[in-house]
């Protein structure tokens, strides 16, 4: 053995162990052949279903802790959950459901914006009483001030309607009027421009120069659009060689035809619409 | 000596064949023996240990698996073990240091220095813990090879190195504390 010295080896050299016993084989061999016979491989038995039984019993059993721990939260044993556990809650409601009803908590009064008291005091019959609860009071109240400003707007209506002229015109302030007398005669056109616009709008007509000038704009996007398009798929800007080989005879007529239909309504005129009447006086 | 085939004779002993168990024990008593002595220090207790892993062997002849290191190292790695136990066994049972075993008989002077030296080489090794006792015998007497004892005592290789090198450096002072070895004679 390397490591250790002469002296030291020396020193172990002189451990030898004595003789055995003479009888020792016979003594092993005696006690061996009492021995039974083992079976083979008689290790405990452990089969591959007992693993399986251990995790599916452990499945179950967590399976079984989370259903009671659930049901606990939903029947509140837990104290007030967080949130709502909405089959179970209904099955514990239903389980635990005690024949007399529970005493319902007093509301509690919601912190509201002070609603103003009407001058008028409203119908009683259309006006359904707040004692409710809260959320139905909330209800009740936004409906109630829909009502009122709907009965705002008709009595401001019906103000107007009576103060209109046998032609339906609202009558102009006295300080009005004489601002009107003092414009120039172009500021007075202008001005008379606008409201007949502003009539216009309101009656749904349209400016047919305004509409014209939208209509031709949009024409323009239209075909910058395509001339973009074509470009980009390489057709070229009259389109000839692309499209000729492609139509047949009937085909090119009937555009031919469609473009001239097309030519025909770029031609018409369009100042017709711009000859309009002078329906609104000058007010005096 | 010859030694046998140990599978095929294992393959005898599965059939419960006392002729090769007998072979068997004739060819690979004295080495676990030795083992067992020398951790030991008593033949019966020796012989005990020899016996319990012979019958060891008998009784699990089914499990012996073919190609392996043979019948002489798995003896020597139970009888190991079982000596290991039956140290740990006295530790726990007994606070007494092992009695040296002194021989009083008159001697004359040549054989009483020789044992007196033997006495004291078992009271050195005695003197070791359990585990280091054994890295001593398996690799000193035995001479297994590092892997081989390391395999025995079932620690790794870097394990089983630093303990033997502990081992050598508590067996020099032992040695040298007992006046077998002269500070002059380490290397």
């Amino acid at each position: 053995m390397t490591g250790l010295d002469p002296a030291m080896a020396a020193a172990l050299d002189s451990l030898s162990p004595p003789a055995m016993s003479a009888d020792f084989a016979e003594r092993v061999m005696a006690v061996a052949m009492t021995k039974p016979a083992l079976l083979p491989n008689a290790a405990p038995r452990r089969t591959r279903r007992s693993r399986w039984a251990r995790g599916r019993n452990m499945v179950f059993g967590l399976a079984g802790f989370s259903l009671l721990s659930a049901a606990a939260a939903a029947s509140g044993l837990l104290g007030k959950s967080v949130q709502s556990l909405p089959v179970i809650a209904q099955i514990a409601e239903r389980i635990t459901a005690a024949p007399e009803p529970r005493p319902k908590p007093r509301p509690v009064p919601r912190k509201t914006e002070p609603v103003s008291v009407p001058e008028q005091p409203v119908a009683s019959e259309a006006e359904p009483a707040i004692t409710a609860l809260p959320v139905e009071r909330d209800e009740v109240r936004r409906e109630l001030i829909a009502r009122r400003i709907a009965q705002r707007i008709d009595e401001r209506m019906a103000e107007r309607g009576a103060m209109r002229d046998g032609q339906g015109r609202l009558p102009i302030p006295p300080q009005m009027r004489e601002r009107l007398r003092q414009l120039s005669p172009e500021e007075r056109r202008a001005l008379l421009e606008r409201v007949r616009e502003i009539r216009r709008e309101q009656a749904g007509e349209v400016n047919p120069a305004q509409e014209r000038a939208a209509i031709i704009a949009l024409a323009k996007a239209i075909e910058e659009r395509r001339a973009a398009r074509r470009a980009e798929s390489g057709i070229p800007p009259d389109g000839e060689g692309y499209w000729r080989p492609r139509l047949t005879a009937q085909q090119r007529q009937e555009l031919r035809a469609a473009l001239a239909r097309k030519r025909a309504l770029r031609d018409q005129p369009t100042e017709e619409g711009l000859q309009t009447s002078n329906a609104l006086d000058p007010p005096e | 000596m010859q030694e046998p085939d140990d599978d095929a004779l294992m393959a005898r002993v599965v059939a419960r064949d006392g002729a090769a168990f007998r072979i068997l024990i004739d060819a690979y008593q004295q080495r676990p023996y030795r083992i067992a002595w020398r951790m030991l220090n008593d033949r019966e207790e020796a012989e005990d240990v020899v016996q319990e892993a012979l019958l060891r062997l008998w009784s699990h002849a089914t499990d012996w698996q073919a190609g392996g290191p043979g019948v002489a190292a798995w003896l020597a790695r139970v009888a190991t073990n079982l000596c290991l136990d039956r140290l740990r066994k006295r530790r726990f049972s007994s606070d007494e240091a092992v009695p040296e075993r002194v021989d009083t008989a008159p001697l004359a002077d040549a054989i009483m220095d020789e044992e007196i030296m033997r006495m004291q080489t078992i009271a050195a090794i005695q003197a070791l813990p359990e585990r280091q006792r054994a890295a001593i015998i398996l690799t000193y007497y035995e001479d297994q090879s590092n892997a081989e004892a390391a395999s025995t005592l079932d620690l790794n290789i870097k394990a089983f190195e630093s303990l033997l090198l502990r081992a050598r450096r508590a067996l020099r002072e032992s040695l040298v504390q007992r006046g077998l070895v002269s500070t002059g004679d380490l290397m």
